[in-house]
Formats: structure tokens, sequence, C-alpha cells
């Protein structure tokens, strides 16, 4: 009698660091516990428009800016297996602020370390999106052999 | 259908389709600011008789196209033949080629107040270089034939302006020259005081967060002597002076 035996990845207690970037889950799987470690980069764009303008008509110049975040997934299997994968998206924050983008670069670094929240938010879906096709991959590479 | 009606109604549609045609306008929320200057000062021409004024504006752009509106205290102008206040609507599109952005838009400028029909349309268009904090322009503003300003009107403009790296300090410096066919001699006077007239502008602004100082000193070749001939010249106010004015931006 073949009996399928679900292999599946039992989501262990899924604590999140205490690393403002960074997420940090326990995973069980039939091979053993996974350790999995999210981490997100962030970096900035900046976009100038707009111009300066004098005499009847409001100044237009503004910086434009957009955080476009990386996170990286680092799973370690007991057995030794490690698997990496990255997804960015652009335009998790954004915003603008009057003036030059030049003049303005400190005060959006600014803006970002604020609203960092927002960025461990998406850092944390991200992560339980990854869950499903992690699992997949860690089928894949121990498939399970309880078979009778 | 009157010429304000036109203006209100073309500006409120091209508003309008930027916000349900252009995902990129949520991104680009409109920007708001309130200012006030020292004076109303257009092309070196005082529009407030040299008053302080104040003003609030709204600017919102969705892909190509933009769209601003500007409300500004005039004061009983006498340029305007006693406007308490002008609102300047305009609407246009823009596209970015390289570094090189190039405009056209077409403004209304609706008086409030005044003694006479002193509404009138103008057509614009300019090309900016930016590269950095550096930024250089040119462009030409037409507004055809009207009874509201004694026949045609044609600014030609050049300026540049520079961020000063690490500083929020930016200078910037402008050249203009008005010209125009005159039909009528009194209400032509509104905008060139004294026929054809050239202007220039060298100023400083700074910018701290969402407030701007800026302080200008403009200047135009204006006869004082031959633009007393006209009451809406306002002869006294169309020359040299020091403007100053503050912006919250938000």
């Amino acid at each position: 009698m073949h009996m399928l035996m679900i292999a599946g990845l039992a989501l262990g207690a899924a604590t999140a660091s205490d690393g403002a970037l960074e997420h940090r889950v326990q995973l069980d799987h039939h091979s053993g516990p996974v350790a999995v470690r999210y981490s997100a980069d962030v970096g900035v764009t900046h976009r100038q428009i707009g111009a300066v303008t004098t005499g009847g008509r409001p100044s237009t110049l503004r910086c434009l800016w957009s955080a476009n975040v990386t996170v990286h997934r680092e799973a370690r299997g007991n057995s030794g297996t490690t698997l990496m994968r990255s997804a960015g998206q652009d335009g998790v924050i954004e915003g603008s602020r009057p003036g030059w983008c030049s003049a303005n670069r400190t005060a959006i670094a600014q803006d970002v370390a604020r609203r960092q929240d927002a960025v461990r938010d998406h850092l944390q879906a991200v992560a339980q999106e990854d869950h499903g096709l992690l699992r997949a991959e860690m089928d894949r590479l121990h498939p399970d052999t309880r078979a009778g | 259908m009157t010429f304000r009606e036109l203006t209100l109604g073309a500006v409120a549609g091209v508003t309008v389709a930027l916000a349900a045609a252009s995902p990129a306008l949520a991104q680009e929320r409109p920007a708001l600011g309130v200012e006030v200057n020292s004076d109303e000062n257009r092309r070196g021409l005082s529009w407030s008789g040299g008053r302080v004024s104040p003003s609030a504006d709204i600017y919102a752009s969705g892909g190509a196209f933009e769209a601003s509106g500007r409300i500004v205290a005039l004061r009983d102008s006498d340029r305007h033949g006693g406007a308490a206040l002008v609102g300047d609507l305009s609407a246009g599109a823009s596209t970015t080629i390289g570094l090189v952005t190039v405009r056209g838009r077409v403004t209304g400028h609706l008086f409030g107040g005044a003694g006479f029909d002193a509404d009138y349309v103008e057509l614009g268009g300019s090309a900016a270089y930016t590269l950095g904090p550096v930024q250089l322009d040119a462009g030409a503003d037409y507004a055809p034939v009207q009874d509201a300003i004694g026949g045609d009107n044609l600014y030609v403009h050049a300026g540049a302006q520079a961020g000063i790296p690490g500083t929020p300090w930016t200078v910037l410096a402008g050249i203009g020259h008005s010209s125009g066919k005159t039909n009528d001699p009194f209400r032509a006077a509104r905008l060139r005081p004294g026929g054809d007239y050239a202007d220039w502008r060298l100023g400083v602004e700074h910018v701290t967060g969402p407030v701007t100082l800026g302080l200008d000193y403009v200047g135009t070749d204006v006869s004082e002597r031959t633009a007393s001939a006209f009451v809406l010249a306002d002869a006294r106010h169309s020359g040299d002076r020091i403007v100053g004015r503050v912006r919250f931006s938000f």
C-alpha cells in the first residue's frame, strides 16, 4: 500500500528578531528544523522635477524619492542545506521634498529612517509569502521517504 | 459661454483627467504652497502696486500632463483696473528628452474686482536643461490679440538656476523681453508700460524643509516718463526693486 505522507513544513514559532531590518523564523520540516533569516536592503532613488520659478508661477522644484526594498532569504537546514533567494520591489515608500535632490539627500535619508515600520511590514509580508516557496524547495531537496 | 467659463472648464477638465487617467498622479501627490511676497512682481512689473501680496497655489502632475492653480491678492491693483485678486490657471504637458524637459501650457489669468473685463489667456512653451543642481531654461509666452490687453503680447525669457552643493542655497538669474502689437495703447500698458521693454532678475533662495526664503533684485528698462501717460501702466511700480518672499510648501 502506498501511503502518501504529507511532507510539509510546519511553521514553528515565528519570532521576529530585534534587528530593525531583519526577520528570523524557525521552521519545522521533516528533514529537521530550518533556520530562516530574512533581511532587507533599502535603496533610495531620487528624481528631480519642476523648476525654480519666480514671477507669477509657483515654484515647482521638488525632489521625488522612492525607496526600493530587496529582501534576502537565507534558510539553513540541519543537513547543511542552504537555500537563498532575493526579491526586490520598487516604491515601498515614496515621498517628495521641495528643492534640489542634491541638497535634500540627508533629509530624505531621515524620512526613510522614520518610516522604517513600512519597510519592516514589507519584509514580514514577503517572508510570509515565501514560506510556500521555501517549503517546495525543501521538499524537492529532501523528498519524504516514509512511504509504505 | 464666456472666456472665464471656458478657461475654468478647460483647466478643470485637465485636472479631472489627470486624477482619473494617471496612476502616477497618486504617487506624485499635488504640491501645495502658500506664499507671501513683498510685491507681486511679474516680468519686472508690480501687479500689487508695490504692496505685500499673499498667495496660495497647487500643482499636480500625472505622466506627461500637469496643471496648476494660483490665487494672488493684488490689493486694488492700478495695473489691472483695481483688481483685488488674480487666479492663474494653467494646464499643460511636458516631456523629457535626455537632460532636457520641454513644456507647453495654456494659462488663463482671471481677475476679480477689476473695473473692466481684464481676463486674458496666453500660450507658453519652454525648454529646461537640468544637470544635477543646475538648471538652464528658455521659453516664450504668447498672448494672442485680446481686448483686455489691447493687442497681443510676446514674452521671451531665459534663466539659470544653480543650487550651491552642500548648502540650502540657490542662486538664480533671468532676463526677458516683452513685445507685441498694440491696438489699444491704454490696455496694452498693463503688460507693456510705454511699449516694448526688457526685464532682468538676480536672486537667492534658501530652502529649509518646507520653508523657502527668497530675495530678488528685479529691474526693467521701462521709461517711467513714457509709461506715466497711461493709467494702467502704473509707472511708479515698473522699475527696479528688491522683492522678498516666504513660501511654505506641503
